[in-house]
């Protein structure tokens, strides 16, 4: 019978693309941490555990010694996984526990209590990393975590996923990220429960930590903002969703904040700080899309909103102000108005009360941010060229006023 | 450098694998498994893109390239 691919041809491009993939997408994950991270993940380790991940089909179509999977249990995993003839069945083994805990994932992700689904994602989730760092290596039970949130990233940018599941999803997975971010930074460092970092230990490098504390957090708030971007509104009510977690998520995004400013870490504070903008702007779109209607009711309802946003945006921790987000939401808030002074809100001169005491001490906080910017120490030309243009925004942002 | 349209090249001559009438059970595997990673190929593809990161993008495209032209060769040889 006539083959497509002659003898070893296949297998050979199978063995190619499975070792691309799992490159790719293992450097893909860590982007936001550094590739060189990641590169000593790929060169370091025997125990691909990417294969099991990504090689799905070609792992299970291995060939595995029954007898000798058999042998393998938690308890000497790790031992296992150094015996050379023991390979496959080691690679099988945790790709079986791996799926066990997705498969776990997935069904709770179905659930319409999402309380539920976020307690148990985190559950499985640390359950996860606790057992990866007891039996296997730690630095193999980190790759394992990113290959696994990797996994689920994918899996919730698939096109047939359900749209409402992939949103609850991503927030059961946000929240369970800065969990297990927590809780690993917690094992290796010394730092308060609710995640800020207190002393960082000088075993751990400043990659490997921006990496746990920061990287995979701010990655998945970035994919949560990137995909609600491209999510048809009309869909399912992702107003409400955000509503609910708006308050969650700046105190998470804050949080990210101030352990980058911990880590006097600028790439990741001005990530913080654009999260923190992205997040604020989408409800403020929204807000504006309410109040084009001509339901009264939704109307009132979009200005209590709005002024709840200003409110929180003063509230704002520092750590955010590191950029010119402030001045941005300002403009945002100033569009909103000139946007809703055109229609009839005489009935509603509380609300609009309020709304002008916040956009002055937006202002204020703008104006003081501009002093901080000021006094500066260090400015490169970059830096000088930002601030001019932020100047001329602050004076043009007053005079529209 | 177009990833998505060298991710659409080798669909297409999977496709043209398939149309063959006398593939055996291996070819049918090696075909399938080609076509799951492109999947997640495209799904990395997505991603970099948002990364805009042109160091990844260049290592996917040129792997895919790669991927190609054995494809190609496997094709020649049919």
């Amino acid at each position: 019978m006539a083959k497509i691919f002659k003898d070893g041809q296949g297998k050979n491009i199978i063995n190619k693309i499975g070792k691309t993939l799992g490159g790719v997408v293992l450097v893909t994950a860590m982007a936001t941490a550094g590739t060189m991270m990641a590169q000593k993940y790929m060169n370091t380790y025997d125990v691909d555990i990417h294969e099991n991940i990504y090689g799905t089909m070609s792992l299970l179509k291995k060939e595995i010694n029954d007898d000798k999977f058999k042998k393998i249990n938690h308890e000497n995993l790790k031992e296992m996984s150094k015996e050379p003839n023991m390979q496959d069945e080691v690679k099988r083994f945790v790709f079986e526990d791996y799926r066990n805990i997705q498969e776990n994932i997935d069904f709770y992700a179905d659930s319409e209590d999402r309380e539920l689904a976020k307690e148990k994602f985190s559950e499985n989730i640390i359950k996860l990393k606790a057992k990866n760092s007891k039996y296997l290596e730690n630095d193999i039970g980190d790759r394992n975590l990113n290959g696994l949130i990797n996994q689920f990233i994918n899996l919730a940018l698939m096109p047939e996923y359900n749209q409402t599941k992939f949103i609850t999803t991503l927030n059961v997975a946000l929240d369970g990220m800065l969990d297990i971010t927590a809780s690993k930074a917690l094992c290796v460092k010394n730092i308060t429960k609710d995640g800020q970092v207190k002393e960082l230990k000088t075993e751990m490098t400043d990659l490997e930590i921006k990496m746990g504390m920061i990287g995979l957090s701010n990655q998945m708030l970035d994919m949560y903002n990137y995909n609600i971007e491209n999510i048809e509104r009309s869909t399912f009510d992702i107003e409400n969703i955000l509503d609910e977690n708006f308050e969650n998520n700046i105190e998470k995004i804050e949080l990210n904040a101030k352990n980058a400013h911990l880590l006097s870490n600028e790439d990741e504070i001005k990530r913080s700080s654009q999260s923190f903008n992205d997040l604020i702007r989408m409800q403020i779109d929204m807000t504006i899309e309410s109040i084009s209607d001509n339901n009264e009711q939704e109307k009132i309802k979009a200005l209590d909103k709005l002024d709840k946003i200003s409110k929180r945006i003063n509230e704002t921790d520092k750590a955010v102000d590191s950029n010119n987000v402030v001045l941005n939401l300002t403009n945002n808030i100033m569009d909103l108005k000139e946007k809703i002074s055109s229609q009839d809100f005489e009935n509603h001169e509380e609300l609009m009360l309020s709304l002008n005491e916040n956009s002055i001490k937006l202002k204020n906080k703008s104006e003081s941010l501009e002093t901080i910017y000021n006094k500066s120490e260090y400015m490169d030309m970059e830096k000088e060229k930002e601030k001019k243009e932020l100047k001329k925004r602050i004076r043009n942002t007053s005079r529209t006023r | 450098m177009d990833i998505k349209k060298v991710i659409n090249d080798i669909r297409n001559i999977l496709n043209k694998f398939k149309e063959i009438p006398d593939r055996d059970e291996e070819d049918n595997m090696y075909i399938a498994i080609i076509e799951d990673k492109l999947d997640s190929f495209d799904n990395t593809r997505k991603q970099i893109e948002y990364l805009k990161n042109n160091d990844l993008k260049k290592e996917l495209y040129q792997e895919l390239v790669e991927l190609k032209s054995d494809l190609i060769d496997v094709q020649k040889n049919l």
